[in-house]
């Protein structure tokens, strides 16, 4: 009976992929081509996976059916994020997305960002995210009428090279990244080792299994674009991060203790990049003033970093870490927020934040102004009737 | 703070390895006395690689292999390079097939929890 139903719902996802196929070859601006083509390749090739299970002849169903199921649900998958994800952005064209987008493309020029441009989309409904193998940067619905945030674009910027790490002009930055995650896989094996001569408790041991574990599979990523992020765009990165922290984050100390987290603990993140602010000589007085602001956060809400948190993070590995990505991000060409070239972009993201510091209670209407400079023709749509 | 981005990582690994291991599974059904083919190779030395978290091969592969393969409590369901020994051996008896179904049945776990949690169901 399973086999069955396979046969009817793989014909029913055929139709579905035909159907699709009719909603890309729609007229949409030029700037949407890549995700079109991207798209139109992925359907394609699912296409051809859904029909080899069609014609695959049924020998041994005790073999062959638990591995079919497994193939139908992972085509099913990719089939619904083409749908849910790449045409859902295609089909929701408008003015403030392309404006966006030419955003984006000035931006890439600035950092010489070393891929194809993504397209970008407002269709976020949590916060800025980049979906890898479609090239697309989603954002908040209307987070581009604001700045303060904005610097996490060049964070989101980063996490396509890590899908990217077997390309020849990436090859410094794949070396440095690897380095990295395997001197931490090296130091936790000598935790393990330590607390095994000890005699420690099992707790711990389990512990410092799950850290290597979220290291290797989540964190090191996410330091690396948060370093990326402060080598491009300079102190309004940090400040980004220090914005985002006290709106949306918890305890900035949490460490698993019995589960995987996807994300590294805030104030280990705000740790590695007040440690990069530094290390680019320049930028000394900004990070003594985000170290200060931060530290009051912590201070109001009475956080405190426990033993785990440090073991967690140690410090000699966080400044492994920083000089890892600034060896890495340099070695592939990447504009520094150090040079002195221009950049339009970047100079506005931090002007924007040592305005709201002057007098945050004015901030509104500058930016107002300033996201009209940025974004001309989103500005035009907005006044229009 | 979106976990978007990272996931996104993550599943498309958790894809690619069970991909792989599924075609070594079939490639065992249908070629029962045939030399190993190159999935069979290429898998054969992630599990070994991953045995010490791919730390001598310098692997980034093994390592997110073994990082995704491992369980709620941190522990690989197998012996990984002994399986992976075996497999680069040449033919692959039905304990190795067992141990392959489990492998892949471990990954489409890992699969569908990462995909509930993309969805916002996580």
């Amino acid at each position: 009976m399973i086999e069955d139903y396979l046969s009817g719902s793989i014909r029913q996802s055929i139709e579905r992929i035909r159907q699709l196929r009719g909603i890309v070859q729609s007229r949409f601006p030029r700037e949407y081509d890549g995700l079109r083509q991207i798209c139109l390749g992925k359907l394609d090739h699912i296409l051809v996976e859904f029909n080899n299970l069609a014609a695959e002849r049924i020998v041994d169903p005790t073999l062959q059916t638990p591995r079919r199921i497994r193939i139908f649900k992972r085509l099913v998958e990719q089939l619904n994020t083409v749908e849910g994800v790449g045409i859902f952005a295609i089909n929701r064209v408008n003015v403030a997305d392309t404006a966006l987008n030419r955003l984006i493309t000035e931006i890439s020029t600035e950092i010489n960002y070393p891929l194809i441009n993504p397209v970008v989309s407002h269709m976020s409904q949590d916060y800025f995210h980049i979906y890898s193998e479609f090239h697309l940067l989603c954002l908040p619905l209307i987070e581009s009428r604001f700045l303060l945030h904005m610097p996490d674009i060049y964070h989101e910027l980063c996490h396509p090279l890590h899908r990217n790490l077997d390309l020849p002009n990436l090859e410094p930055y794949a070396r440095a990244f690897k380095s990295s995650l395997f001197g931490m896989v090296a130091h936790f094996h000598r935790e393990a080792l330590a607390a095994d001569r000890l005699r420690n408790q099992e707790a711990r041991l389990f512990q410092i299994q799950l850290w290597r574990t979220c290291w290797a599979k989540y964190w090191m990523e996410e330091f690396f674009c948060d370093l990326f992020g402060v080598l491009t765009v300079g102190p309004a990165y940090a400040w980004a991060h220090y914005h985002l922290c006290i709106k949306r984050g918890g305890d900035p100390f949490t460490t698993p203790l019995t589960r995987e987290t996807s994300h590294p603990a805030d104030d280990a993140r705000m740790r590695a990049m007040l440690s990069m602010l530094r290390s680019l000589r320049g930028f000394d007085s900004e990070a003594d003033s985000i170290e200060r602001a931060w530290r009051e956060f912590v201070a109001a809400m009475a956080y405190r970093a426990t033993a785990e948190y440090h073991l967690c993070y140690p410090d000699a590995q966080i400044d492994a870490i920083t000089r890892a990505a600034k060896e890495g991000v340099d070695g592939i060409g990447i504009v520094a927020a150090t040079s002195r070239t221009k950049a339009r972009v970047r100079d506005s993201l931090n002007e924007a934040w040592r305005v709201f510091w002057n007098a945050p209670a004015d901030f509104p209407a500058w930016e107002g102004a300033e996201v009209g400079k940025l974004l001309p023709p989103m500005a035009e749509a907005l006044e229009r009737p | 703070m979106s976990d978007l981005s990272l996931l996104t990582g993550i599943y498309a690994n958790v894809e690619h390895f069970a991909s792989l291991i599924d075609t070594v599974i079939e490639h065992a059904r249908t070629h029962v006395s045939a030399t190993a083919g190159s999935e069979q190779m290429r898998l054969g030395q992630l599990l070994v690689d991953a045995g010490d978290q791919g730390q001598a091969s310098e692997s980034y592969e093994a390592l997110m292999l073994d990082s995704l393969l491992r369980n709620a409590t941190g522990e690989t369901p197998l012996n990984l390079p002994e399986l992976g020994q075996r497999l680069l051996a040449g033919t692959i008896g039905p304990s190795d097939q067992r141990q392959l179904e489990i492998l892949a049945q471990g990954l489409e776990r890992e699969r569908s929890e990462v995909a509930g949690r993309l969805r916002g169901r996580g």
